[in-house]
């Protein structure tokens, strides 16, 4: 079973990139905040507390970044696993055990896993050492805590092997004939749809229980508030499948009219939903987060400035002063969650490139019946860029709500200390708002350049092959 | 059947591999094609058929020789105008995997002439539909279809950009003896009634038997030629 792990990685190393790819960045960032903390603390003699509490926001961003990691991954794992099934299936009726089978893909994503953290540790030390040689930090030496990243790298074999279970159960109890046909069964697919609906109302419910507190002045607002995002935010992605689902069908079906390169585009995003909204799914994780950081930070800013104008009169010393403290904040936390976005990317290079591989003789059709290399280029733009723009744009109403409700839960805490009711505004940073979706969008098309390249090799001989 | 010259290969020579591994598929082969004329390749496996199908299609290009279509040489266009003739002169049937699996039998008909900008014309489009029997079916998705249903969406959309030349390979190949009756049938009124021409590769001598002229290929060489003696009614 070994063998056969380290056979399948071998010869199709270009599928598991992208997975290696996205556990090393989540890896590589905890090793990264390791590495600065403590050579950055080391450097200026700090306490131990102030290093932590530092280490501790920073590994807050770390954990996002992981979470979407293992979005992408499980994601990843799905459809290898789905692309693999024939071969599974075979194996399943030549007398291999479910257990035989589940080893065998277990085996495959620890190794994966492995590659991965390799992968974290030589990016996380060498960013970890250039981030403090930028501060000057690194002058004082290198400050490696080795049983701290040991950690970090069990947590990323960790991560690894947690979004790998649920595909890897799924092929391994795949029954020798079903695993024949290609198109999963409509029960379990059924299955999947009411788990999910019952899972995310629940959370929703409890949500909503939690949320009503933060709507009257009271002294524990944000404490609410707080839990009823995480139970929205849950409610968000385990219904994810089920909303963006018929967003993408509607998107789909609006810009199929346009031309036949874009029809061809929107078909393919809407054939597989399930791939589509996972990988949608992680992008919109992220750029949720970033919005919601964002309102918050801009709507602090503007309630800041507005009350001590009203107090001590508007000093435009003062308010640069506010606005630089502000504009520090919003772009640490864009760059800390960025590589959330980074990851959720990769992740959408690697849908299409499994796609591409699965379509190698339909795009090899296309091109004998005369599309262009250019057009098959194209084809792929579009669909990472419907994926993209879809994730972003619910990720940004999402945001919004997020913000709306942290920015409440705080001005009716406020109130409730003041003895009166106070008004912040919510306020959206519009140009930041519309650059994030064009950064997406521009990180998308970079996105669907490998896989087009892979596309636009489909010779068109490929299409007359008999299998 | 006029005598103008379609489609013609001129010492198409085609190796795959190099040195000791080195294949010869085409072996300095030459061959033509009258406008308005149904033709048959026939040969055992591994004759060369399907390679020398490529290279006149414009699917691939031939270690050496020239390939000529609709006088124009194939041979000496980059791959870009090699596509724009696929998609304005060339109609294709393949054995299987004929249809795009995301579009309905209606934008599959449509596409290359789409790919090229253009519109179907509509009364053309309509007899085509009309003569195929795919009224009904124009909305369904290919996986919703017959066999039978989808070699005659890929005959439609052969068909309609009203090609120079229709290359078919194995056309019958995945259909039941009365679905490949009923296409072999329908191709034969397309060149006798509309001066259709049709290439069609095939290792079934019933289905050659409906070609004006049946080349005979083994070892990348033309071995005979046949041409049917009575007209078929
Ligand atoms: N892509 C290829 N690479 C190497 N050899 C090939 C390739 N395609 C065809 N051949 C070889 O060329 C010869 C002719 O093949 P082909 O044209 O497919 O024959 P047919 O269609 O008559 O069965 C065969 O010996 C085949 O093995
Ligand atoms: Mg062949």
């Amino acid at each position: 079973m070994f063998k056969l792990s380290l056979r399948e990685i071998r010869f199709h190393p270009s599928r598991y990139l992208a997975t290696v790819i996205a556990v090393g960045l989540s890896v590589g960032f905890l090793v990264l905040v390791s590495v600065y903390t403590a050579t950055e603390g080391a450097a200026q003699g700090m306490e131990g507390i102030a290093v932590d509490a530092t280490k501790w926001l920073l590994w807050t961003f770390a954990g996002i970044a992981a979470l979407t990691g293992i979005m992408v991954i499980s994601n990843t794992f799905t459809i290898l696993l789905t692309q693999r099934q024939r071969q599974l299936g075979l194996l399943r009726a030549i007398g291999a055990t479910t257990g035989q089978v589940l080893l065998a893909t277990g085996i495959e994503a620890l190794l994966i896993g492995l590659i991965g953290d390799l992968l974290g540790l030589v990016l996380g030390i060498s960013l970890g050492a250039a981030f403090a040689g930028f501060t000057g930090a690194l002058a004082n030496g290198l400050v490696i805590g080795w049983s701290e990243i040991y950690l970090e790298l069990f947590l990323g074999l960790l991560l690894t092997l947690i979004a790998a279970i649920a595909p890897c159960l799924r092929a391994a109890h795949v029954a020798p004939m079903a695993a024949l046909q290609v198109v999963p069964t409509a029960t379990a697919r059924k299955f999947g749809v009411i788990a999910r609906s019952i899972v995310a109302g629940l959370f929703a419910l409890v949500g909503i229980v939690m949320v009503l507190p933060v709507f009257s002045f009271n002294q524990n607002a944000l404490l609410f508030a707080v839990a009823a995002s995480f139970c929205f935010a849950v409610t968000l992605l385990v219904a994810a499948p089920l909303y963006l689902k018929p967003i993408l069908w509607l998107l789909a079906k609006l810009v199929s009219p346009l031309s036949p390169v874009v029809r061809l585009a929107a078909g393919n995003v809407i054939r597989n939903p399930r791939r589509t909204t996972a990988t949608a799914t992680a992008l919109l994780l992220a750029v949720t987060i970033i919005i919601t950081l964002q309102v918050g930070v801009t709507s602090g800013r503007e309630f800041v400035i507005e009350e001590l104008s009203k107090r001590v009169g508007s000093d435009p010393m003062l308010i640069q002063a506010i606005n630089q403290a502000f504009d520090a904040l919003l772009i640490g936390a864009t760059a800390l969650t960025a590589v959330a976005v980074l990851i959720a990317l990769v992740g959408v290079a690697n849908t299409l490139i499994l796609s591409v591989i699965e379509r190698t003789r339909e795009n090899a059709l296309l091109r004998a019946l005369g599309l262009q290399t250019g057009q098959l280029k194209k084809m792929m733009l579009i669909e990472a860029l419907l994926i993209a723009v879809v994730g972003a744009v619910v990720g940004i109403l999402a945001g919004l709500f997020f913000a709306w409700l942290g920015v409440t839960a705080i001005a009716n805490m406020l109130a409730f200390d003041l003895g009166h009711g106070i008004d912040i505004p919510l306020r959206t940073d519009w140009l930041y708002t519309v650059g994030l979706i064009a950064a997406c969008a521009l990180a998308a098309a970079l996105a669907s350049i490998i896989p087009g390249r892979r596309a636009a090799k489909a010779s068109p001989v490929e299409a007359l092959a008999v299998v | 059947m006029s005598e103008t010259v379609i489609s013609a290969g001129v010492q198409v020579t085609k190796v795959y591999g190099v040195g000791e591994a080195a294949v010869v598929a085409l072996d300095a082969l030459s061959i033509e094609f009258a406008a308005g004329g149904f033709y048959a390749i026939m040969g055992p496996s591994g004759s060369g058929k399907s390679t020398l199908m490529h290279c006149l299609a414009g699917l691939d290009s031939p270690t050496s020789g020239q390939v000529y279509l609709a006088g124009i040489e194939l041979t000496a266009l980059p791959e870009k105008e090699l596509t724009k003739v696929r998609r304005e002169q060339i109609g294709f049937i393949f054995q299987s995997f004929n249809l795009i699996p995301t579009l309905t039998a209606a934008q599959n008909i449509t596409l290359p002439l789409e790919l090229a900008g253009k519109q179907p014309d509509p009364a053309h489009y309509a007899s085509v539909i009309e003569s195929l029997g795919l009224g009904e079916r124009l909305k369904h998705l290919p996986s919703q279809l017959s066999g039978g249903q989808q070699q005659r969406v890929a005959i439609a959309r052969a068909l309609l950009p009203r090609p120079a030349v229709i290359f078919a390979d194995e056309p019958t190949g995945a259909l039941d003896s009365a679905n490949s009756l009923q296409l072999l049938n329908y191709l034969r009124t397309c060149v006798t009634n509309l001066g259709q021409t049709i290439v069609m590769v095939t290792h079934d001598p019933n289905a050659a038997a409906f070609a004006d002229r049946t080349f005979h290929l083994s070892d990348g060489r033309i071995q005979t030629v046949q041409d049917r003696e009575a007209p078929r009614v």
